[in-house]
This record gives structure tokens, C-alpha cells and sequence, in this order.
């Protein structure tokens, strides 16, 4: 049950929950791109992941978001981190020719570049999942839609449906918890019937979890229909024009954040332009600390 | 099988923002063949404590005894666990929701085959329990889902019943029930106390607690506030408990008032009182 609760909502009052999720979104996916930039030398783009983390983690620490919901969902990743080294290590690849070997394989060259490359790969998945966690618990999943949905209004005009869009996404994530508590409660009354979700068999096992999705869905498809007539005996029209009960608004530590973010990553964007421009591209290493690591 | 809570204490979702303690040091005595009641508002932990009876919950601290299982945050070892839950069933709130299989009997020889009957002995006594709860040959092939909400809660009884557990723990068995279909529930229940099972009954409804239970305990805000017989407990209870008193019970002792030779203690229902003034009308 615990797994599932990861990169849920967590009501503090930190300065990360209070800015507006528009915002909010707006910098967790350009942050995303910047990641996404690979410097010509190695060296040089393993120390900006590495500054990335350390700021990420701050932020972590500056919103309360739990250090072990971090690593509970690390616990998924170990096997794709192992299949990640394995592809590129084992598999030629022509641009590592001419660099430092690591080992051989019976003849077979290890390149050192090769291990940098996936664990940049790697580096980069951790960012990733650091950042989502971030948005994900510290803004509400309605508050996130409507951030959606602002971003998507101007869409409105080619007759594309945001606000429907919205609304369905929005109820799919009221819905989480309250489906999530069904199962709690069916897989207890199935305990009590004697059901095992967890030993025995691979047949058992299934007739198990059959015991459980059914009448998850039967429960899920009679509360939508429920829903559907709650609504309509409401009068609910999706082409109306409504208002927002909860109004986001920009707040000026919102403006802080996002200038402060926008220079951080226009300081990076620079720094990349540069480096993709110049011929050898920038040594971080050689530049600052006079030594040159050699990869 | 006694059933014994000592200190029991039980805290959802602990060391986070939105933790709760639904338990706060229970500590109570439930004896061999018994019918009693747990009551108190919703919120009060009556849930949290039957679901640690049988082990669905492990107690962040104290622990239960039934019989000689013994539930602690210690060790646990999960083939005893599945013993206890042969022992000890519960019938939860709208237990409909748990139907699954196509036809009402496979439905009800679920459980017990789940505890080790084999098919021909878990039909038989899925059979044996859909005909106790009323539902006769005709329903066996039927599938679950085209059943009426009363029937259905008495297949999921039924299911429950197939297992042949020593304590039966109800969760308000009535909630959305007509008055019929109610009685019916509640004198399958009785049925089944007469047959020698000990019962449980977690209600709000305060008629059946004075019909049927022998001992009440009251919690409240996760603490066990009151033991004893419905009688002491609706005589004492000044709506400190929010608990409304049963309109027999307040007619019962008004006329004691008023001097009728009424044993308060002797009401269960109405047929108890008529018989009571009957008595003193002969003498």
C-alpha cells in the first residue's frame, strides 16, 4: 500500500507548496529540458548533473518532500540502471573509439566512456524522477489540472476541448484515493475470506487478485454512473462558461522563483550555446581547476 | 474461544502530517460464546479494533488474544494468521462489494475453499450456508450481480458463514437494510449464537443492541469509556456517549416511574414488556 502512496501530496506549508502551479509547471519542465543538455565533454556535463542534484536535493529539503519516498522509488530503478550500463557497455559503439579502455573481454575493449555515458543516462533518470516528485508532492493533483487547463486555454479557440479535458482529468485524480481506499477495504474483506495476496502460487496469486479487480470495477463503474447522474441532476454543461472556485494567483515569491530559475537556466543555456559553438567545447575542469581529467 | 485486548493502541499512517491514533490503549475481555456489542460514533476506532481482532491490522503497540493466537507487532508468522482468520470472521460493512464469481454458490464456497475444503465439502457447505441465510436452490446457479442489495448482503453473509468460524464479527450487518430485510439478518445472527459461535456486532442501531447484546463496550475518541449490559448502559448514559436510548428502554422506565413493577433488566423488546405488564395485570 505504501508504494503506491509515493510522490503523493504532502500537506505542508513550505514556500515550494505556495507558488502557483502554473508557475510551478512552467519551471519543472523547462528545468527538465536544461537536463536534457549534453555538453561535448563529458567531464564538463557530469558536473553540471552533479550541480543539478545538489540544488534539487536542497529544494527537496526546502519543501519537506520525504528523502525516503525518494528512495522506495529508487528501489524500481536498480534493474533498468543495471540494463542501462549492460546496453552500453557491451554494445560497439564507434564514437568510443581511440579513448581510454577500461578492460578487456576476451579480446572485447571496455571503454571507459561508455560507463560515463550510462551513468549520465542514469544521473539524468534520477533528476527526472527528483523533479516530478518535487511537483508532485507539493501541489495539490486539482491545483496541477488547473494549471493545465490555463495552459491550455488558448486552445479554446480551435474548438479544442480544454475544459473538458480538465474536468476529466481532474475527477480521474479525485478519484485516486477514494479507489485506493476501496481496494484497502475489498482486500481486507478478502483477507478475511481467506484470500492471500501475498504468498502462494502464481495460480493462486492470480485468483487473488481476480478477487479484488472485480469488485474494484463493479464499485468504480457504479460510482461513475452515480457521478454522471450527480451531475446532470446538477445541470452541469461543459460548453458553460464557469468560474473557478479555488482563483490561482501570481504572488511575487512566485516572480522570485521564476526569475531566479529562468537566469539559472539562461546562465546554462548560454554556457551550452557556447560550448556546442567553440571547437573542443568547454573543460570545466581545465578552466577552473587547472587539471585536466581526461574524459 | 475468549477473545482478550490488552493495551491496545493504533496509529494510521505514523510519522507523517496526517497520522492518526484510532486506538489509545484498549484493554477489554470477550468470553467463550458471547453476543456482544462494540459501539460509539463514527471515528471512535469500533472499526480499527475488529480489524485488528483477526489480524488484518498488527497493533503499533499492546496485543490481542484470541484463544491462543496472539497479535502483536512482533511476530507474526502467516500460516497462524490464516488459522486465526478461520477462527474469527468478520462480515464488513456492505460486504456485497466483496462478490466476485459468477454464480452465488462458487461465490460462497470461495472462503472455504480458500481454508482448505475441498471443492465437493466447500459446495456443501456453501449450499448448507445459502439455504441458513434464506436463499434457496434457485439462487445457486444465479450470478451474484443480478441480485437485489438485500440478497446480495445475505450471499456475502453466506460467504462468510461457509468458512464456519467459532466468532462471527458483524459490522453494522443492517446499514441499508429495510425493516424486513434487517430482522431477517438479525435472526440469522441470533441463529447463529444459539448454534454456539460467539458474536460481535459493531452497530449504531441501539434497538438491536438492547434485543440482542449481552455486553456493550462504548468507545470513544479510541478509548474504551464504558463496559457492561445494555440495561446499565442506557440507565447510566446521560448522552455523554451521544447514544440515544431505545424508545422501548425510555417507554420501560417511564412507566416504572410511574410505579409498574417493570425488571428493566428483563427488556429486550416489546414482546418482553407486553409479557412483563401482562404479569402484573394476572397478579
Amino acid at each position: 500500500m505504501n508504494s503506491i502512496a509515493l510522490g503523493r501530496y504532502t500537506p505542508y506549508n513550505t514556500f515550494t507548496h505556495r507558488l502557483d502551479p502554473r508557475n510551478k509547471l512552467f519551471l519543472v519542465i523547462s528545468l527538465m529540458v536544461v537536463i536534457f543538455f549534453q555538453f561535448k565533454i563529458m567531464s564538463t556535463t557530469l558536473l553540471f548533473s552533479g550541480i543539478y542534484l545538489l540544488l534539487f536535493l536542497i529544494l527537496m529539503l526546502v519543501s519537506r518532500v520525504s528523502f525516503l519516498s525518494l528512495i522506495s522509488s529508487l528501489r524500481g530503478m536498480w534493474f533498468l540502471a543495471i540494463f542501462v550500463v549492460a546496453v552500453y557497455v557491451l554494445i560497439p559503439n564507434s564514437n568510443y573509439t581511440g579513448t581510454a579502455v577500461a578492460f578487456y573481454i576476451a579480446d572485447y575493449p571496455i571503454y571507459w566512456q561508455a560507463f560515463y555515458q550510462s551513468g549520465y543516462i542514469i544521473l539524468r533518470l534520477l533528476l527526472m524522477l527528483i523533479l516530478m516528485l518535487i511537483l508532485t508532492s507539493t501541489t495539490k493533483p486539482m491545483d496541477l489540472t488547473f494549471g493545465l487547463e490555463w495552459y491550455m486555454s488558448p486552445l479554446k479557440l480551435i474548438r479544442f476541448p480544454a475544459h473538458e479535458i480538465a474536468m476529466t482529468i481532474s475527477i480521474a485524480l479525485r478519484f485516486i484515493p477514494t479507489l485506493l481506499d476501496e481496494t484497502a477495504r475489498i482486500m481486507k474483506a478478502q483477507s478475511s475470506r481467506g484470500v492471500d495476496f501475498n504468498h502462494g502460487g502464481l495460480f493462486k496469486r492470480f485468483k487473488a487478485i481476480i478477487s479484488l479487480i472485480i469488485p474494484l470495477f463493479v464499485s468504480a463503474i457504479e460510482r461513475s454512473e452515480e457521478l454522471a447522474n450527480a451531475m446532470q441532476v446538477r445541470g452541469y454543461n461543459p460548453r458553460a462558461k464557469r468560474t473557478h472556485f479555488h482563483i490561482l494567483r501570481f504572488r511575487v515569491a512566485d516572480l522570485f522563483a521564476f526569475l531566479f530559475t529562468i537566469l539559472f537556466i539562461g546562465g546554462i543555456i548560454t554556457l551550452f550555446v557556447f560550448d556546442q559553438i567553440s571547437a573542443g567545447g568547454i573543460n570545466v575542469f581545465e578552466i577552473i581547476f587547472k587539471i585536466n581529467p581526461g574524459f | 474461544m475468549p477473545i482478550k485486548v490488552n493495551n491496545l493502541f493504533y496509529t494510521y499512517l505514523p510519522k507523517s502530517p496526517i497520522q492518526t491514533e484510532a486506538l489509545r490503549g484498549v484493554t477489554l475481555g470477550i468470553e467463550s460464546h458471547s453476543f456482544c456489542g462494540i459501539l460509539g460514533q463514527t471515528g471512535s476506532g469500533k472499526s480499527t479494533l475488529i480489524q485488528t481482532l483477526n489480524a488484518l491490522l498488527i497493533p503499533t503497540k499492546g496485543d490481542v488474544r484470541v484463544d491462543d493466537f496472539l497479535i502483536s507487532n512482533k511476530k507474526n508468522k502467516n500460516k497462524k494468521i490464516k488459522q486465526l482468520r478461520k477462527h474469527l470472521a468478520i462480515v464488513f460493512q456492505f460486504p456485497e462489494y466483496q462478490l466476485f464469481e459468477e454464480t452465488v454458490e462458487k461465490d460462497v464456497a470461495f472462503g472455504a475453499k480458500n481454508f482448505g475444503a475441498s471443492k465437493e465439502e466447500a459446495f456443501n457447505k456453501a449450499h448448507h450456508a445459502l439455504i441458513s441465510v434464506g436463499l434457496d436452490e434457485s439462487y445457486f446457479k444465479r450470478s451474484p450481480f443480478e441480485l437485489s442489495g438485500g440478497e446480495k448482503r445475505r450471499v456475502a453473509i453466506a460467504g462468510i458463514l461457509a468458512i464456519e468460524p467459532d466468532i462471527l464479527v458483524l459490522d453494522e450487518p443492517t446499514a441499508g437494510l429495510d425493516p424486513k430485510g434487517a430482522a431477517d439478518i438479525m435472526s440469522l445472527v441470533e441463529e447463529m449464537y444459539n448454534q454456539g459461535k460467539s458474536i460481535i456486532l459493531v452497530t449504531h442501531d441501539m434497538d438491536l443492541v438492547l434485543k440482542y447484546c449481552q455486553k456493550v463496550f462504548v468507545l470513544k475518541e479510541g478509548q474504551l469509556v464504558f463496559e457492561g449490559t445494555p440495561s446499565d448502559l442506557f440507565r447510566d448514559v446521560e448522552s455523554n456517549f451521544s447514544i440515544e436510548i431505545p424508545l422501548l428502554f425510555q417507554y420501560a422506565n417511564k412507566l416504572k416511574n410511574h410505579g409498574l413493577p417493570i425488571d428493566i433488566n428483563r427488556i429486550k423488546d416489546t414482546q418482553d414488556l407486553i409479557n412483563q405488564i401482562k404479569e402484573w395485570k394476572q397478579s
